[in-house]
């Protein structure tokens, strides 16, 4: 490589730890609401319920604890986990393309290998923490016995390794066909393999894994590649900031840039049944794009997670406690609807503009009223035959803030916006 | 006959202080096609802001198929369509919902807006992206929706600022008859466009703007002949532009 390829390499490795460093002072800022929301006291709880179980299965071990199948699922999940985050860019087809050979000698492969020792280091911690509870389960126990921990690991790790190896050898797949072929035939070698080094004759599993990891990459030669997969790898970091711009929507509002709309089929048609009329125009297009919104996204997520919450507590006070919270605050959810703004083609219809704030307003009191029933109900059933004197009040109170204050709050800040 | 779009020394812009427009009158016919062309900052977008009511005139007047926007806000607005250069779809909706929410927007009726949904979709070739929400589609293809959104109200004027641009060989020849048909239902169409040779073919009448003045305007011919007997409408318009800026300001006092 000329000294002149190594100084744009040099340069090209600047852009993706520039690019990173934004990326990463794009979505830090984010987790403060994260945590204020509640999230992190979830996850410490959940952590703290997960440790204490573990040390309490580990003392007093069930006979039918399931170790086979938790170990064979949490072990597959992790090598199936094979992330690559390049930064690419769409504009990058035009301007780094040049620089594919550099880019890929000097930027790709080491990714893959850093993935690669991600995936196995990942591995071997699971393991380390599974080890325990394989020997000391009965299920597990005579499987556990017949072959070395260390053997075991380190095979375990390895496969991680071809895991990551071979979803690189997809990526470059030119035709998504054998693409989405080969991903499928990597997704049940790994669940079966992952089974039979776990539970299975230590040495058929190792053959097994062997002739499997073999006909993978046999299979894997017979349709081209790209050099560079560009398009895919542009696409995957696509898809990697999408995820994180939904689990940061679950608690807050992001800039439009960031969201995407969600085709959302099975609630969407609901705005069809809005009469044919001029007057609802302007309901049937906040309705639409509040269905397809990631704001209806966090607050149908918000209320699925507390409906099971209240159905699983059976505790008429706690049940009580998770209503209030969830239909005052998927209320505070729904207000985001006052924020969307239009480009001018909304101001030229024949549509008066005043009728917009009512519009608004309406939709949000259908879908707060639609959430409050729906809280409501799978609140009490389970408490049934319920205590009127709790739920009538508790029902009253959440109809009085998502009918008529939550609307009356949407309107005005839709108002304010516009002055 | 009621003229569909009608100017009278228009002047405006966002400043007071600063017009844009400089007293401008021109009048579109129903079923005639009129080009609006002129150098980049030369006020056609101000113009076409004037005429769907997102700009008030600081004096003069415009009547969309009659009337002012001050006097009967509804049917002003239900007299014009608008294409904008940049396709501005709704994020949250499908091509089809689009048209839908178009078709109630303007109070045309169900059965009548399938029909009309359906034909445009053929025309243009869209049938299999209806379900589509925009940020699946192609620059062009949304270009395609906004105009078909456009088509399908079949207003008395429709304001289509660069038509051409974007559209794939099929598409423009899709665009020209469907133009032709709104032309031959009465519609007038006002086009804001750079593309010089198609406008010359095409439009009935052009109104050259510099620097917020019409310059020129008339049949293609007509304008050539205000620039001296310029061969084509390209040479007419630079002939036109450099003469203005040489000191000749408004050939045309209005």
């Amino acid at each position: 490589m000329g000294a002149n390829e190594e100084e744009k390499l040099g340069e090209l490795r600047k852009l993706r730890a520039s690019r990173a460093k934004a990326f990463r002072q794009e979505i830090y800022p984010h987790f403060r609401y994260v945590f204020q929301s509640g999230f992190g006291l979830v996850l410490s709880a959940l952590g703290i319920t997960l440790v204490m179980g573990y040390i309490r299965t580990l003392m007093n071990m069930p006979e039918d604890w399931p170790a086979d199948i938790v170990g064979w699922i949490v072990i597959a999940l992790i090598c199936l986990y094979t992330p690559l985050r390049t930064y690419f860019q769409p504009s990058d087809t035009v301007f780094v393309l040049p620089l594919e050979r550099g880019v890929l000698d000097g930027i790709l492969r080491p990714l893959v290998r850093k993935s690669m020792i991600s995936s196995a280091i990942r591995v071997l911690v699971a393991f380390g923490i599974f080890v325990p509870l394989y020997v000391r389960a009965p299920v597990t126990e005579a499987a556990a016995d017949s072959r070395s921990m260390w053997a075991l690991g380190s095979l375990l790790a390895l496969f991680a390794v071809w895991s990551v190896h071979a979803a690189w050898l997809e990526r470059r797949m030119a035709d998504s066909v054998w693409r989405i072929g080969l991903m499928l035939g990597r997704w049940a070698a790994v669940v079966a393999i992952v089974a039979a080094l776990l539970l299975k004759s230590f040495g058929l599993a190792l053959g097994f894994a062997v002739l499997t990891v073999a006909v993978w990459y046999l299979l894997s030669r017979l349709s081209p590649k790209h050099t560079l997969p560009w398009d895919r790898l542009i696409a995957e970091e696509g898809a990697a900031r999408r995820r994180w711009n939904r689990f940061l929507g679950w608690f807050v509002d992001l800039p439009t840039e960031f969201a995407r709309p969600a085709r959302r089929n099975w609630i969407a048609w609901t705005a069809e049944r809005l009469p044919w009329r001029r007057e609802n125009a302007w309901r049937y297009l906040y309705a639409k794009t509040m269905l397809r919104s990631e704001t209806f996204g966090a607050l149908w997520r918000w209320s699925v997670l507390l409906m099971l919450i209240t159905a699983f507590a059976g505790k008429p006070v706690i049940d009580l406690i998770t209503f209030v919270i969830a239909f005052f605050v998927g209320g505070l959810q729904i207000t985001e609807l006052g924020r969307v703004r239009f480009a001018e083609n909304a101001s030229v219809v024949p549509l008066a503009q005043e009728e917009r704030g009512r519009s608004i307003a309406s939709i949000a009191r259908v879908c707060g009223l639609a959430m409050v029933v729906l809280l409501w109900l799978v609140a009490c059933l389970p408490n049934w035959p319920f205590n009127p004197a709790l739920w009538i009040p508790a029902l009253a109170v959440a109809l009085f803030w998502t009918g008529w204050l939550l609307p009356r709050r949407v309107m005005k800040s839709f108002e304010e916006d516009e002055d | 006959m009621t003229p569909a779009l009608e100017i009278n020394q228009l002047t405006g812009g966002y400043s007071q202080r600063r017009p844009v427009l400089h007293g401008i009158s021109f009048t579109v016919e129903p079923g005639r096609m009129t080009g609006l062309i002129g150098l980049n900052g030369a006020g056609k977008s101000t113009t076409i802001k004037h005429i769907l009511g997102l700009m008030l005139p600081h004096s003069g007047e415009v009547r969309v198929a009659g009337v002012k926007l001050e006097e009967d806000r509804d049917r002003f607005r239900s007299s014009c369509a608008y294409v904008p250069e940049q396709p501005s779809l709704f994020p949250n909706l499908t091509v089809a919902e689009h048209l839908r929410w178009t078709a109630m927007a303007y109070g045309i009726e169900p059965g009548e807006a399938e029909n009309r949904t359906a034909k445009l979709a053929e025309t243009f070739r869209m049938d299999k992206a209806m379900g589509n929400l925009p940020d699946t589609l192609s620059k062009g293809m949304k270009q395609k929706v906004m105009l078909m959104n456009a088509l399908l109200v079949s207003p008395p004027l429709l304001i289509i600022d660069e038509p051409f641009l974007g559209l794939d060989p099929l598409a423009t020849r899709a665009l020209t008859g469907a133009l032709d048909d709104a032309r031959a239902q009465g519609s007038a169409i006002l086009l804001s466009s750079h593309i010089l040779p198609a406008l010359e073919r095409r439009a009935d009448n052009l109104v050259v703007l510099h620097q917020g003045r019409i310059i020129a305007s008339g049949t293609p011919e007509e304008v050539k002949k205000q620039a001296g007997g310029a061969p084509t409408l390209d040479d007419a318009f630079e002939t036109l532009v450099l003469d203005a800026e040489q000191g000749g300001g408004s050939k045309l006092g209005r």
